[in-house]
């Protein structure tokens, strides 16, 4: 009896060490990020929303860049890894990509290469209000090329 | 069981027993078993880890051989390859001339430097070249906008692929790689449609391998998409010297692996195409890549599907992104000639700026 004893510990240990390494394979920790684009008050329908991690200190390690895009009521959820996990906890810089909508009510200055805010995403939950600037009539829209 | 055996020994008084046992208990055996499973459940999964790292190890050797076709390359040119060979105006009287986004890559003029010349001779690469950028030189300013690309007159002339397009180098693809050998038949993006010219593209053979075209976004401070080393023509004024390459080689992005079919930033702009070692063709995404705010290393969220459907249109969310299908990062290949792995969570600040050649910025630790 007392080898059959030592036996089950062996056997336990041999089902759990095939699933070890199976864990998150990125360190960083996400939290729940939420928001509205607004332009002048209005929503900013159909834009894709970028949160990028600021590199603060030596290390350029500092989390993948998350992304969405804003729904007709311009609010987002942020998603990094996978589709609705978060974003990053840290201090992002927000821009605001090219919209899809044509709504006349608030022509917004939208282009990736511009930070449009600094926002911290700390554990639990996040809300965010982002206000992006409106365009000048004058302006001809930028076209960007890719 | 044997009988317990009673020996005598002759000189002396005392008899000792001795026990034999012959064989296994019940017990033993299981206790055995036990222990060979642990020894393989412990080496199954390494074994999936180790040939991931085998097939990573082989991409890393790929890029190091690219490399030193490029600097083989820059000792005989005094120069390093164009990443696309296109029109070199990006615009004449403010229009756009056609053939801007399409000419042969830099990895088709590589091939003589990476002992691939007879591949480059049945192709005509350099020969195609001289006589487009010839024509493209005598025509007046309303011919050069109108002017078609390589790969369009070839296919306008021919219907089919320019011949040795087809041919699979091995050099050019990644183990790990889900492309197929050669642009299919028919294909199309998830929900998105297909290349502008899908015919043209078909059959070229694919490369996992694109250029490092230069960065754009706040990270930079205005420096504009012409200050890479692999770009378009247009974008980086011809050439780069060795000696523009101001941040030091070391700091500066070359090749960058780019595994995926890539769309355009917005519903209406051009769609993708596979990515092929001969060129673009209608599409510089085929073989370049960039440092910039959707250019995220490994794509974003969405990586499946390239594209996010709000219910307005299809917003692609990615742009000029480097991918591959190792966990956690890509391959890049540096202009020093060293390969390094970088994870997919460097900063934007870092990875943009190593794809600057003159940025001038600081990197983080990567």
């Amino acid at each position: 009896m007392t080898k059959i004893k030592t036996i089950v510990p062996l056997l336990l240990l041999a089902g759990w060490l095939p699933m070890t390494g199976c864990g998150d394979s990125h360190p960083f920790p996400l939290a729940q990020a939420e928001g509205t684009v607004l332009c002048d008050g209005n929503p900013v329908a159909f834009a894709t929303v970028y949160f990028v991690p600021v590199e603060e200190g030596k290390s350029a390690i500092v989390g993948k860049s998350g992304q969405a895009t804003t729904k007709q009521d311009g609010t987002f959820r942020i998603s990094t890894y996978q589709p609705g996990d978060g974003a990053v906890i840290a201090r992002h810089t927000v821009r605001v990509g090219t919209s899809l909508s044509t709504d006349p009510s608030c022509p917004a200055e939208l282009s990736p290469m511009k930070v449009v805010q600094t926002v911290d995403v700390i554990k639990g939950k996040n809300l965010f209000t982002i206000n992006v600037p409106k365009r000048n009539s004058r302006k001809k829209p930028v076209i960007e090329e890719n | 069981m044997r009988r317990i055996v009673f020996r005598k020994s002759s000189g002396f008084k005392r008899v000792r027993p001795r026990q034999v046992l012959p064989a296994f208990t019940l017990v033993e055996l299981l206790v055995v078993i036990a222990i060979i499973g642990i020894l393989i459940s412990l080496l199954l999964p390494a074994v999936q880890a180790a040939r991931e790292a085998a097939r990573r190890m082989q991409c890393t050797n790929n890029i190091k051989q690219i490399v030193l076709g490029v600097h083989n390359f820059e000792n005989v040119n005094n120069a390093m390859p164009m990443g696309m060979y296109s029109a070199p105006d990006a615009t004449i009287g403010g229009s756009k001339p056609a053939a801007i986004d399409e000419g042969l890559g830099f990895l088709a003029m590589l091939l003589p430097y990476m002992e691939q010349s007879p591949l480059y001779e049945q192709a005509k690469i350099g020969e195609t070249w001289k006589n487009w950028e010839q024509a493209y030189k005598n025509a007046d300013s309303a011919g050069k906008l109108a002017m078609k690309g390589v790969f369009s007159q070839y296919y306008d002339a021919n219907s089919t692929f320019m011949p040795g397009g087809d041919t699979v180098v091995s050099s050019f693809r990644c183990p790990s790689s889900t492309l197929p050998d050669r642009a299919p038949a028919t294909f199309a993006l998830h929900g998105a449609g297909t290349c502008p010219v899908e015919a043209m593209t078909v059959g070229y053979a694919t490369s996992d391998y694109k250029g490092c075209g230069g960065s754009e976004g706040p990270e930079m401070d205005g420096n504009g998409k012409d200050n890479g080393v692999l770009a378009k023509n247009a974008e980086s004024n011809g050439a780069v010297r060795f000696s523009q390459i101001t941040d030091g080689l070391s700091n500066t992005l070359m090749i960058g692996e780019s595994s995926y079919v890539p769309g355009g930033n917005t519903a209406t702009s051009s769609l993708g195409c596979y990515p092929t070692w001969i060129g673009g063709q209608y599409n510089d995404e085929q073989i370049r890549i960039t440092g910039e705010t959707a250019s995220v290393i490994n794509l974003g969220p969405y990586k499946k599907t390239w594209w996010v459907d709000n219910g307005a249109g299809k917003n692609a969310v990615n742009n000029d992104n480097a991918y591959s299908e190792h966990p956690g990062g890509a391959n890049f290949g540096l202009c020093d000639g060293s390969v390094r792995f970088l994870s997919e969570n460097i900063s934007q600040s870092t990875y943009n700026r190593l794809h600057g050649r003159n940025d001038g910025k600081p990197l983080g630790s990567f």
